[in-house]
């Protein structure tokens, strides 16, 4: 039996030989659908990877605050499932609690985050559409983030007309790496570069804004500019001592801020990595579930294709036939075939996503990482689709009527 | 001599109802070990029908049948399978090489099929075709041989696995005169070193190589004739395939008795003459009718 499998696979590659146009265009759901797979994994878990290694750089214990109730807890205070919806459109956070909050003596720093809509430009008439971000001169502190020329503002700078930029603002806007000194209008109003931040790879601290297109300028300074419109998205505090303790502290005093209504989320830097982890783990397994459908389709192409076959060799397998071969290993011969097509177009879709990644890591500053276990899971489920699709062709084959069959022209 | 083949009482049957046909009619046939029967007959005579039963191609409707001693007529699809690996060898009127092998891989076949290992099949598939003078053409494709070479190559496939009976079905039909005088030597030296062959054939100068020859009609064994190798049957002799020749008065009778059979039944009339009639004849009444009418009125 064991020669006759060796033999079923010699025959099976000889006869995708000799068809090689209609194997590769039966393989290529299998390939598409593989390959798919296989990049949307590793672009998620690579978006993971950046995403944790960014947090570990910057410091532990840091606490962010945001608007909208984003998570259900259970009564040990841990997560138990997220809002995604809580995060659109609410925007509870007040000036009233940023001082609230530096009141209590277990804080150590507050650092607000707001954004305003305004187009930036420079005096030539030049437009830029990033964002821009009001906070304050502890930002490069909590962030983590680095400078690449120039310093951030200072705490005497609070109400001064001064700006810190992106690198592709400097890029774009001035179309120069240090436009240190150089003059910015925002809403008719001008501020003076004094710093320009390194390349950022991902953003931790918004999941929306890409902070290289970002222009930072003091909170007060956003505030007047916008008429008061600015949108406080975000408050990071650094506490004295252990960040537990002090989550409480925050909960309290904020949740009598607004009137014991709970519209804000305290999250330390773990259960903001946590959030991240599950929000890509769903939309991975979500992109992940659409490619899979090429998958099925794929097999469905090989079902199609082994029946044409199936019907083409109805004499073949009536002389084997009469030669003595039993059902089950007419049976057999098909099924190794549909699924060697279905091995090759795998294998060739991995090398493709691998390629694929390739190209990404070097073209863009996304950093995919496809995992063996991903690898090793996706030549698995080609496998699998290829005996699934491969079944039924191959049952009609080996059902087949010998002495019809050997008519058969 | 024991028997290789016994049939009892074999019948096959096709369809049911109105539509059902008889292939084989309750034949009964012995075979003995080192016979060569050339079975002939005209087509639909159930020849066919014949060679796949006795092939395990296809199990008989009633009767028993029994191959080397052992009642094979009632064996599920893969056992069949097994028993013809293991017995029976064909040989096809169009070769049935499969396109895509090897001559060599061609003729290993049944071996791979009965789970000898590679090496071992492969020498043993060698040596078949030496045995049809065909050594040098193992690893030609079929495609690249003429009609002769591969009616040989498909005996060395039929010998490989040494069956007990070899079956060939017209085995010359595809080929030229000096082909088929290859492949029936061929045939014939198998057979003096004890093969059993059933063949069927339509050329009656073949019966020469034959031992037996039978004669089927309507699904029957109507002849059954013992021969010298070298001498043609004397049925083939005496104008050979003809069925067997009632007189006319049989005949005559026959088809008044079938005549007599079907209910006597008037011819019937055509639908749309028929409503012409009718309708005619509704003319007239009607105006047969205002006439009278039209008298009494005048009358009046």
């Amino acid at each position: 039996m064991t020669s006759l499998t060796g033999r079923n696979v010699r025959m099976a590659i000889q006869s995708i030989k000799s068809t090689r146009m209609r194997s590769f265009l039966t393989m290529l759901g299998i390939i598409i659908g593989v390959a798919s797979v296989i990049m949307a994994v590793s672009l998620g878990e690579g978006i993971r990877q950046q995403v944790s290694g960014n947090l570990s750089v910057s410091a532990q214990d840091i606490i962010s605050i945001r608007p909208g109730n984003l998570v259900d807890r259970a009564n040990d205070g841990s997560i138990s499932s997220i809002n995604y919806g809580a995060a659109l459109g609410t925007n509870a956070l007040t000036d009233q609690d940023l001082t609230s909050l530096e009141k209590l003596p277990s804080i150590k720093t507050v650092l607000p985050l707001s954004t305003i809509s305004a187009q930036a430009s420079d005096r030539n008439g030049r437009t830029f559409d990033g964002t821009v971000i009001g906070t304050g001169e502890d930002f490069v502190e909590l962030s983590g983030l680095k400078l690449a020329y120039g310093s951030f503002f200072t705490s005497g700078q609070s109400t001064s007309d001064v700006a810190v930029i992106g690198k592709l603002v400097a890029e774009e806007l001035f179309q120069e790496n240090i436009p240190i000194g150089q003059a910015l209008i925002l809403r008719g109003k001008e501020f003076m570069i004094t710093g320009v931040f390194d390349t950022l790879s991902a953003n931790s601290l918004s999941n929306t804004n890409d902070l290289n297109r970002a222009i930072f300028i003091p909170y007060q300074e956003a505030k007047s500019i916008s008429g008061n419109t600015s949108t406080l998205y975000q408050i990071l505090v650094k506490p004295n001592g252990s960040s537990q303790n002090v989550t409480k502290e925050i909960t309290e005093i904020l949740t009598e801020n607004h009137g014991g209504q709970q519209d804000f989320t305290v999250l330390t830097q773990a259960e903001t990595l946590q959030i991240a982890g599950r929000t890509l783990t769903s939309l991975t397994s979500f992109i992940a579930g659409i490619a899979a459908i090429s998958l099925i389709v794929g097999g469905i192409g090989i079902m199609n294709i082994m029946f044409v076959s199936v019907t083409e060799r109805t004499r073949e397998i009536g002389v084997r036939k009469s030669l003595g071969a039993t059902n089950r290993q007419i049976y057999g011969q098909f099924l190794v075939e549909s699924t060697i097509i279905s091995l090759i177009g795998g294998m060739i879709g991995v090398a493709i996503a691998l390629f694929a990644n390739f190209c990404l890591v070097v073209l863009t500053n996304l950093r995919p990482v496809a995992t063996l276990p991903i690898i090793g899971l996706a030549v698995v489920v080609s496998v699998a689709v290829g005996i699934i699709f491969g079944t039924a062709p191959a049952v009609k084959a080996a059902r087949k009527d010998p002495i019809q069959s050997l008519r058969h022209e | 001599m024991s028997n290789v083949i016994e049939l009892t009482n074999v019948s096959k049957i096709y369809g049911f109802g109105n539509a059902t046909t008889v292939a084989l009619d309750e034949v009964t046939l012995n075979v003995k070990q080192g016979e060569f029967v050339a079975i002939m007959g005209q087509s639909g005579s159930g020849k066919s029908s014949l060679l796949n039963v006795i092939g395990l191609l296809d199990r008989p409707t009633h009767g028993t049948y029994s191959l080397s001693g052992r009642i094979v007529s009632r064996l599920r699809p893969n056992r069949l399978a097994r028993a013809r690996r293991d017995h029976i060898g064909f040989i096809f009127q169009s070769f049935n090489l499969l396109p895509r092998l090897t001559v060599l891989d061609n003729v290993a076949l049944p071996l791979a099929y009965k789970g000898v290992p590679l090496t071992k099949r492969l020498k043993q598939a060698s040596h078949a075709l030496e045995d049809v003078g065909l050594g040098d053409r193992e690893y030609y494709l079929p495609k690249n041989l003429s009609g002769g070479e591969a009616q040989r190559v498909a005996i060395a496939r039929a010998l490989v696995s040494k069956p007990s009976l070899i079956i060939a079905d017209e085995p010359t039909g595809n080929l030229d005169s000096v082909s088929s005088t290859v492949v029936m030597e061929l045939l014939a030296n198998l057979h003096a070193k004890g093969s059993t062959i059933l063949m069927v054939t339509h050329n009656p100068e073949l019966t020469r190589y034959a031992t037996r020859v039978l004669y089927m009609h309507d699904g029957s064994v109507v002849y059954d004739e013992q021969t010298k190798i070298g001498s043609i049957s004397l049925r083939a002799r005496s104008g050979g395939l003809e069925t067997p020749k009632t007189d006319e008065e049989e005949q005559l009778e026959g088809v008044s008795l079938y005549m007599s059979a079907i209910p006597a039944r008037k011819a019937p009339i055509r639908k749309s003459v028929y409503k012409k009639r009718t309708k005619t004849v509704k003319k007239s009444q009607k105006s047969a009718v205002k006439k009278v009418h039209k008298t009494e009125r005048v009358a009046r």
